[in-house]
């Protein structure tokens, strides 16, 4: 007397399923590896705000960074950032230098002398201490960059605006085009 | 009564299996995100920003430009020839006219908020960024973004 068959459906040839799962297990691997491809992490985009602002009137021809005294609209406290190219084929700076809008000439924070980041860092020092001086919500900074500056140092410089405290950063055109 | 022992195969049980499979599914359908081929455009390498904020996601209508090393315009716009400021100008004015006209059609009213979004590469020159900003300002529009990175890939 032999033992009931305990897998009734055990033929000869191995199991016979019932379902057949293995086209339904071959797409589903099709479709994992579809989209394991055409995956991407998180998105690592973002944005930055942007504001334009007007050149100021430039004064005598060669002496472009001795600018007029501020408008009646426009805040005591704003303060420009400078940053001058060194060689326009390559487009790194070469000097940095901050104003206050009252000031009549810009103090040079940092030359060739010194690397960029290093530059950065004296920059961001020098702006926490005007930042301090200056009117709360109100402190304003414009980045004037050389036209031929690379935009990776423009952003940079936007970095460590935003690090010293300054919100409102406005953008100048470069001296090209004012 | 003989019985056969040992001669049963192990047959695999799929259940989880196939349950883990289509969770996998589940998962990478979820977080796919397929881009428009006009908006970005792989050759652009962004400048990193660390204070870069999130994307403003308010904006009823985008139009993206995307600004390469040599400052030029590409993308869908590279079959264009937009090499001056006012050319860009008018191509911008001729866009912000037929968004407005489309997002009227579909029954929006008032002011449409259109941002530009400007992609420039990280070695493209402040004065071509610039030229660009500028013409967008010069055709009308009142909101745009800079891109970057918010670290380095």
């Amino acid at each position: 007397m032999g033992m009931r068959d305990r897998h009734p459906h055990r033929t000869a040839f191995g199991v016979n399923l019932g379902l057949i799962i293995t086209p339904m297990l071959d797409m589903s691997f099709q479709i994992l590896a579809f989209f394991v491809m055409t995956y991407h992490p998180s998105a690592l985009e973002a944005q930055v705000p942007v504001g334009l602002a007007e050149a100021r009137p430039a004064g005598k021809p060669n002496d472009p960074l001795v600018v007029p005294a501020p408008g009646p609209d426009e805040i005591a406290d704003t303060v420009s950032v400078i940053v001058k190219v060194g060689d326009a084929a390559t487009g790194k700076p070469q000097k940095l230098l901050v104003k206050r809008v009252t000031e009549p000439v810009p103090q040079q924070i940092a030359g060739a002398e010194v690397t960029w980041e290093h530059a950065l860092r004296t920059l961001e020092r020098e702006l926490r201490r005007l930042r301090k001086d200056a009117d709360g919500e109100n402190a304003a900074i414009r980045i004037e960059a050389d036209g031929d500056l690379l935009q990776q140092y423009v952003m940079e410089v936007y970095d460590v605006c935003k690090s010293a405290g300054f919100n409102k950063i406005a953008f100048v055109p470069p001296p090209v085009l004012r | 009564m003989a019985t056969n022992v040992g001669s049963e195969a192990a047959d695999p049980n799929l259940v989880p299996l196939l349950d883990l499979v289509l969770q996998l599914i589940m998962f990478f359908m979820i977080t796919v995100n397929f881009v428009r081929v006009d908006q970005f455009d792989d050759s652009i390498h962004l400048p990193v920003a660390q204070s870069a904020v999130p994307m403003d996601k308010t904006a009823e209508e985008w139009v993206f430009l995307n600004l390469n090393k040599k400052g030029d315009l590409v993308g869908t716009l590279s079959s264009f020839v937009l090499d001056t400021p006012e050319k860009i100008k008018v191509h911008l004015m001729q866009e912000k006219s037929s968004l407005e006209r489309a997002a009227k059609s579909r029954g929006k009213t008032g002011d449409i908020k259109i941002v530009i979004i400007l992609r420039a590469d990280k070695e493209c020159k402040y004065a071509d960024v610039w030229k660009v900003l500028d013409s967008c300002q010069r055709a009308g529009f009142k909101y745009w973004q800079l891109r970057a990175m918010t670290r380095a890939s």
